[in-house]
């Protein structure tokens, strides 16, 4: 099972928020696993979602990468990772350095609703717009 | 993981193409377990409020590939450049 798409903290946000938006995040996250391939979650984007989201939808957030033959899987920061994400922390925020470094590792696709942010970090065609 | 023996009844579409399959038992018994997985995870989207459609679900594939395969595509010219 390949990882196929990431999910940044502006998607994982638009997921809690249960509205029409948050549908197409889950139909893609469905459409992932359907073909057999799963999404990833970095960890440090999660953490990031979790301090912004109102206490009563935060447990909605966990159960997404609670269960690993889920919808999405946590992408921990490994130590091998560690250089990669603070020299790219230089440019980003510490989340998106986590989401960047995934997209290349696992050759994945990007899901975000702020493409401009990684407009200096990834190729263009790395970065599906939700 | 122990195993079961079980008759089936099956379609004759069905069954004509397990014929065909190597190891039509494994064959089946994933395709069950993918079957149970996207039905936990339809269910897991409905408690969160989330409401999938089989249509969205298509249209969301076909979004999916069609930035993949434009990155393929950009890849391929990359690699031509650099050549």
């Amino acid at each position: 099972m390949s990882i196929r798409l990431i999910l940044d903290t502006s998607a994982l946000l638009t997921y809690v928020a249960a509205d029409t938006r948050a549908m197409d995040v889950g139909e893609l996250l469905l459409t992932v696993q359907e073909n057999g391939d799963t999404t990833g979650v970095p960890a440090l984007c999660l953490i990031e979602a979790y301090q912004q989201i109102p206490e009563s939808v935060q447990a909605k957030l966990m159960e997404l990468v609670g269960d690993d033959d889920g919808l999405a899987i946590l992408l921990p920061v490994l130590a091998a990772d560690v250089a990669a994400i603070a020299h790219l922390a230089l440019q980003l925020t510490q989340p998106p350095a986590h989401a960047v470094t995934e997209t290349r590792k696992h050759h994945a696709m990007l899901g975000t609703y702020h493409r401009k942010i990684y407009a200096d970090t990834l190729a263009a065609e790395d970065i599906l717009d939700l | 993981m122990s195993k079961r023996r079980m008759n089936l009844s099956l379609p004759e579409d069905v069954a004509e193409y397990l014929d065909n399959v190597e190891n039509a038992s494994a064959y089946v018994a994933e395709a069950v377990r993918r079957a149970r997985r996207s039905e936990r995870s339809r269910a897991m989207l409905a408690r969160h409020g989330i409401q999938v459609t089989d249509a969205g679900v298509k249209a969301a594939g076909e979004k999916l590939r069609a930035a993949e395969d434009r990155r393929h595509r950009a890849e391929q010219e990359r690699g031509q450049a650099a050549a």
